[in-house]
């Protein structure tokens, strides 16, 4: 285990290696959070209203929807594939050393780092716009938090998903953008689900974003488990697509390079 | 005219390269398309329920989305893959490769890498735009030339402004972070610069001109000529400025031991 | 005891052909040809605990996939691999801990610390193998003095130069003292210097800790420096497995001959090799009497001497041939292939 922790340990020192670079990252979020301020004050000025949301309500499904886009681990990092493709994955198969386990701790300790500077950044800002906010109970912070905290697992399975199809695709990479802006529009980050008119339940997606910024804000109150459920079943499913692509993909695997 | 024989040569050996895997290529077209079909549902959803947003109708705001689409698409196309890549290029010491060349160093590591994906899925920027087109009902003359030459300048404008923050990049070296804040600048033009307070409006279209990029060639297209002259300031005020800093940021750059190839 | 042991060990790839002339990328769009590559066809060895082997041929013989077979990150097609007792492919832990693999390509510190020293990285590689705090630092101490590489440990990876980077990387390949080391072109891109240290390096730790050494190399001077054992790859096919003395037998009807000439060289050496103030020519066993008669009567000359051909023209006929002289399989020369 403490294999795992010390790769977690290095990512972090990473991370930290280039200031500026985290510094321009960890304000990288307020620049969309305040184009959707802007465009739903003006939009809302007129005196129209989208759907059942109040312009505060909006705000603060943005704010949790931004924070899950700029710190859930979509792609698991893409040089997961790259290392499959390359040949890099070489170097981890002859260590008794797990690959998907590396990737596991690097983006918890990546993870780790973005939330925490992101929220540095966020709360200021939060606190700042606090009449636009609406702040969650004790029970809603809880319960977004659990769903948040599934969502990465989901994100990060689904994640390893896309990059171990290397071992079959080749590149998986465009198969990554496709699903990137799927995933947004499908998940909640560009518009609240509810908005959209057309029935997405039966997708894993809005776990990753809109039922999470939705418990945040109080509003899935009736079916809390019926949900949990849901998502925990999502990630299991996901968990298994991995395990299997990761057992047949090793006998596909090529180990061009070096 | 041997930097645009370069920049073809590149864009043809990119063809080869991304069509290797012919289903991740075809899927990459599509999810570049998705950008702009995103936020043409996005649009779509806000207009079902509203007239207008800060005096911009439907039509007018599909062109913006269209525009941004075109001129980022474009950009992408080009040098979007090279820009991003510079601070990891410095990271990894690969600069002296371009250095050593008889081509301007800059736009030669600009233009390395060109997107033939991203060029491909410039259709669907174009088919929204023109929806919009024929929404607006707009149809000045000369308009559609003078759009055309002013997409072309909006792309000039964006490459030399990665240039610039490229710069940066070989004194901070790992700057990837900046690229993705001018990435998530850019994705303001896909919004009616009235909906932004003057302090923003001030920054992004005039010291930072992303808002520029979309709003101005769109104004353009739509009778209102109030924002060109400063547009067209730009290219040449960012010509010279680059002239003067390139030589300058050299002098902070380290290099690595060796180039290793690391796709970005 | 056998650390290693192949039989008929075979492996193939299927390659894409792209297509020629102006459209050739647009028909390899739309339309693909592929083509099997035999990268190892009936393969059999066997090494012994402690050996020091070294495998040459020349680029796409199979030498990395014979190691990546043996490191159990390739399966085969057929045949059996045996390694350290192990089936590689299997993986198990005991395995993978009892072994390493070096490419001079690439490295793990590359892949996974590229911006932090290496001290982080070997503090990853100590957990990864369990090795105890203060066994980890006399190990460290011992690999860092014997590489030389104190004052680089501690320097960002990516400021290191290729060689110095070679080397810690090598550090952290051997922290947990393998048993078997797999070297697949080590050397590459090093000055020579870095590449004897290199060697000096190898061949110590090959010693001290009685560990089975396989290395792979196309520069054939590698080979020079290496343990007396040497296997011949080429186009997938084990083509030689022996003393690599033995080699020189490879060529039997041919001799070196030195000559040492007094100031500028007489006539009778035109057409030889001139490297300084000697003259080298390989000539038949049938015609050496009849040539050194010829230059001995030439007052210039102070000294002739006759040599096997050198290693390294022994192998380039080899591989320019693509097969051995049954010579070179006589006697003690060959080795068990069953």
């Amino acid at each position: 285990m403490t294999k795992y922790l010390t790769a977690a340990k290095n990512e972090i020192k990473l991370n930290f290696r280039y200031r500026f670079n985290l510094l321009a990252f960890s304000t990288g979020l307020l620049f969309p959070l305040l184009g959707y301020v802007f465009l739903w004050k003006t939009a809302y000025s007129g005196g129209g209203r989208v759907g059942e949301y109040s312009l505060n309500g909006l705000f603060t499904y943005y704010f949790w929807a931004l924070f899950l886009d700029y710190t859930l681990p979509v792609f698991a990092y893409g040089d997961m594939a790259w290392n499959i493709k390359s040949g890099g994955l070489t170097l981890f198969l002859v260590r008794p050393f797990s690959f998907l386990f590396y990737y596991v701790s690097i983006i918890a300790g990546g993870t780790l780092v973005w939330a925490t500077v992101n929220l540095a950044v966020l709360v200021p800002f939060g606190m700042v716009f606090a009449r636009y906010f609406i702040f969650p109970g004790l029970t809603d912070f809880l319960v977004g938090f659990l769903f948040t905290a599934i969502g990465y697992f989901l994100a990060l399975l689904l994640g390893f998903v896309i990059n171990l199809l290397a071992f079959y695709l080749g590149d998986p990479s465009g198969f990554r953008g496709l699903y990137g802006w799927g995933m947004m529009l499908l998940g909640g980050s560009i518009i609240p689900l509810d908005l959209l008119g057309f029935p997405l339940d039966r997708l894993p997606f809005r776990f990753l974003y809109f039922i999470p910024a939705k418990a945040f804000m109080g509003e899935i109150r009736g079916d809390i488990l019926g949900l949990l459920f849901e998502d925990v079943l999502w990630a299991s499913i996901s968990l298994f697509l991995v395990l299997l692509l990761w057992k047949r993909g090793l006998r596909k695997y090529e180990a061009y390079g070096g | 005219m041997s930097l645009l024989m370069y920049v073809l040569k590149a864009i043809l050996i990119r063809f080869r390269r991304e069509s290797v895997f012919r289903g991740s290529f075809l899927l990459r077209i599509l999810g570049k398309a998705s950008y702009v079909i995103v936020y043409y549902i996005f649009f779509d959803v806000i207009f079902g329920s509203m007239e207008g947003i800060g005096g911009w109708d439907r039509g007018s705001v599909f062109m913006l989305v269209g525009t941004s689409g075109l001129v980022l698409g474009l950009s992408q196309s080009l040098f979007g893959r090279g820009a991003v890549g510079l601070s990891e290029l410095v990271r990894r010491g690969g600069v002296e490769m371009f250095l050593t060349r008889p081509l301007p160093a800059g736009l030669f590591m600009l233009f390395r890498e060109p997107s033939i994906s991203d060029l491909l899925s410039l259709p669907v920027s174009l088919m929204v735009l023109i929806h919009g087109m024929q929404m607006t009902h707009a149809r000045p003359p000369g308009s559609c030339f003078l759009f055309v030459l002013l997409i072309l300048v909006s792309v000039t404008i964006y490459s030399q402004l990665h240039l610039f923050l490229g710069l940066f990049a070989f004194k901070f070296v790992r700057l990837s972070a900046i690229f993705w804040w001018l990435s998530d600048f850019s994705d303001y033009a896909r919004y009616p610069y009235r909906i932004f307070p003057m302090a923003f409006r001030i920054i992004f279209l005039y010291i930072i001109p992303v808002l520029a990029l979309s709003n101005v060639p769109v104004m353009v297209y739509l009778g209102d000529y109030s924002l060109v002259a400063p547009f067209l300031a730009f290219p040449m005020f960012f010509a010279f400025l680059l002239r003067f800093l390139f030589p300058r940021a050299l002098r902070w750059y380290e290099g690595t031991g060796t180039y290793e190839l690391v796709e970005g | 005891m056998y650390s290693i042991k192949v039989e008929k060990l075979c492996k193939s790839y299927r390659k894409e052909e792209k297509g020629q002339g102006r459209f050739g990328s647009l028909r390899f769009f739309f339309r693909r040809k592929y083509r099997e590559i035999h990268a190892l066809r009936d393969v059999s060895f066997s090494i012994e605990r402690g050996e020091m082997v070294g495998i040459i041929g020349p680029n796409g013989a199979g030498k990395t996939t014979l190691l990546k077979i043996l490191s159990g990150v390739l399966y085969p097609d057929s045949g059996s691999v045996s390694v350290l007792g192990y089936i590689p492919t299997r993986r198990e832990k005991e395995f993978l801990r009892s072994i390493t693999y070096f490419t001079g390509q690439r490295g793990f510190l590359s892949l996974t610390i590229w911006d932090l020293p290496p001290v982080d990285g070997y503090e990853l590689i100590r957990h990864i193998y369990g090795i105890p705090e203060s066994e980890y630092r006399r190990r460290l101490k011992y690999l860092v003095e014997l590489l030389d590489v104190e004052d680089l440990i501690r320097t960002p990876l990516r400021k290191l130069s290729l060689g110095e980077r070679t080397k810690v990387e090598l550090v952290a390949a051997l922290l947990h003292f393998p048993d078997l080391v797999l070297l697949d072109e080590p050397t590459i891109g090093l000055d020579i210097v870095s590449q004897k240290r290199l060697w000096e390096f190898f061949r110590l730790y090959n010693e001290e800790r009685r560990a089975t050494l396989l290395i792979t190399s196309h520069y054939t001077r590698d080979i020079e420096e290496l343990g007396k054992r040497v296997l011949i790859l080429h186009r997938g096919r084990l083509l030689f497995d022996g003393d690599k003395k033995g080699l020189a037998k490879g060529l039997p009807d041919r001799k070196l001959v030195k000559v040492v000439f007094r100031s500028s060289p007489p006539p009778s050496l035109r057409g030889w090799r001139i490297e300084g103030d000697t003259a080298l020519k390989q000539v038949k066993k049938s015609r050496l009497s009849d040539e050194l008669r010829l230059i001995s009567l030439d007052d210039s000359i102070i000294d002739i001497t006759i040599e096997d051909p050198p290693f390294e023209d022994v192998i380039r006929e080899i591989f320019t041939r693509g097969e051995v002289n049954d010579e070179v399989f006589d006697g003690s020369e060959k080795r068990d292939q069953t």
